[in-house]
């Protein structure tokens, strides 16, 4: 039932991704012509100032991107889930959590084929689909020449990134899922998304105060010192320092991750009150 | 006959306000039951629990003997008084979306009623027009072979024609095994289909008698004695 459940999420959203995704390419593909065609004049300010404008134009279309990707998740969760389709989903012959799990990992696979088109783009841009392997390669030698090996730094805070991914849309999920439950007496209608905001306020603010109990845990209890500058450090002190601190922080959102999926879940399934 | 669904003091608050009292009530198989009572008596109420979208404070509801869950999802199929399809989607797509999540849909049922109705299963549920969008609703619920079919309101703000089809298709679509719970403001065009009636006021039940019983009884129509009843 999940997969069903992926596939008709998926589907439902591909109507709004898939053109965007193409709208991308084709800059990209111009901004690659255009490029192509500047060459020809490379005295010419038009031209350049055209293809600098649309390589801006390029970049500014990526990060829209990635914003209307949380955006629309983030609102289909609202909308299947808690609003009016919420009559057909709640009597589905599924449980609450494969509900949820559903909308969490269909706006995953957004995120990750997010990162593929960008990855498409920039190559189609610079007409080389190995960019990505020389640019780590290169920071991996300006870091060895300073002496740092940032290796492990780096899987460290991609892994790091991908868990606050996830994170963030359970918190999104449980601030919706949350003030959309509660049950607030007043007299006239109590705006549920403006709850919700302020249950993403307060969740925020724990994340805020979890994260600095988990500097006070690197520093009073692992013994990792933030006074020292950098320079003072040894390669390895540096490696540690800083894999010390986000792998602390990584395990603090996992933890929070876990705890917004848990109180997403238990209110759909004990409070949910659809209008 | 045996019962399709039984409430043991059902019980319902939302914040201080209770809705359900201690409802107890017991719907046989095979009956079309007419839930009949005021605006805020709790009809809806009861009708979201039995369907699984709401949970009681207290009390038990038994469907097919299981407690509300996936296993009573299966058998019952529940037809909510809002619009509740994706706008964007086009109605094969429900069609197909059903048939994916339950077993005892019939496509071919589905796409034979709206064939009846010249409605295209390629139009986008946005496109069709209130009457024709709560018709849509209807043909999906009932080509489903519940046990128990919910269906609140199922005629609220529709032509007086179009009423009598969505009549005509709860009669001809449910088997004879199943049970039928409409709950509606409308008593004297479903009073003619209905087995039973439930009144349902300020969250107890006061009235559960079959339609012949209260003709012979009573004296009256089920539409007189509720304004009897109910008379403000």
């Amino acid at each position: 039932m999940l997969a069903k459940l992926i596939k008709y999420d998926m589907k439902s959203q591909s109507k709004i991704f898939v053109p965007m995704y193409i709208f991308d390419l084709i800059l990209a593909v111009f901004g690659l012509i255009l490029s192509k065609i500047s060459h020809f004049y490379p005295k010419s300010y038009i031209f350049s100032g055209i293809n600098q404008l649309f390589f801006a134009v390029l970049i500014l279309g990526l990060v829209i991107t990635a914003v209307v990707t949380l955006i629309l998740t983030v609102m289909r969760y609202r909308t299947n889930l808690l609003r009016d389709e919420g009559y057909l989903m709640h009597t589905l012959p599924v449980k609450v959590s494969q509900l949820y799990f559903s909308k969490l990992i269909s706006s995953v696979l957004w995120f990750i084929i997010d990162a593929a088109v960008v990855y498409i783009v920039v190559a189609i841009r610079l007409l080389d689909f190995t960019w990505i392997a020389k640019f780590i390669s290169e920071l991996l030698k300006e870091s060895g020449n300073q002496g740092i090996d940032v290796t492990v730094i780096l899987v460290s805070m991609i892994f790091y990134m991908m868990v606050a991914l996830v994170v963030s849309l359970t918190q999104f999920f449980a601030a919706l899922s949350t003030g959309y439950s509660l049950n607030i007496r007043r007299e006239g209608s109590v705006n549920k998304d403006l709850l919700s905001i302020i249950v993403y306020i307060l969740s925020y603010i724990l994340i805020q105060i979890m994260s600095m109990a988990g500097i006070a845990v690197d520093v009073f209890i692992k013994g990792i010192n933030v006074n020292k500058a950098a320079s003072a450090m040894s390669n390895t002190e540096v490696v540690s320092t800083v894999t010390g601190i986000i792998s602390t922080q990584t395990v603090i959102l996992i933890l929070l991750g876990i705890f917004f999926a848990a109180v997403s879940i238990m209110r759909m399934k004990k409070h949910l009150n659809l209008e | 006959m045996s019962d399709i669904a039984v409430c043991k003091d059902l019980k319902k608050s939302y914040g201080r306000k209770s809705v359900l009292k201690g409802l107890n009530l017991s719907i046989e198989s095979g009956k079309i039951i007419g839930l009949l009572g005021p605006n805020g008596s709790g009809k809806t109420t009861l009708i979201k629990l039995m369907s699984g979208i709401l949970r009681a404070n207290d009390g038990e509801i038994l469907i097919g003997g299981n407690p509300v869950g996936i296993e009573t999802k299966k058998i019952v199929s529940y037809l909510p008084e809002r619009p509740y399809f994706s706008a964007s989607m086009k109605i094969d797509e429900v069609i197909n979306f059903f048939d994916d999540f339950y077993e005892d849909f019939e496509k071919e049922t589905a796409y034979g009623m709206l064939e009846k109705l010249n409605i295209s299963p390629a139009a986008r549920i946005r496109t069709l027009s209130k009457g024709n969008r709560e018709k849509v609703q209807l043909i999906l619920v009932m080509s489903r072979k519940a046990k128990l079919y919910l269906l609140d309101e199922p005629m609220g703000g529709i032509d007086p024609a179009a009423r009598d089809y969505i009549l005509k298709t709860i009669l001809t679509n449910y088997s004879e095994d199943s049970s039928v719970i409409i709950s509606t403001h409308l008593i004297s065009d479903v009073e003619n289909v209905l087995d039973d009636v439930i009144f349902i006021k300020d969250g107890e039940m006061v009235l559960h008698k079959s339609v012949d019983d209260i003709r012979m009884e009573e004296k009256k129509s089920v539409d007189a004695l509720f304004r009897e009843v109910f008379a403000c």
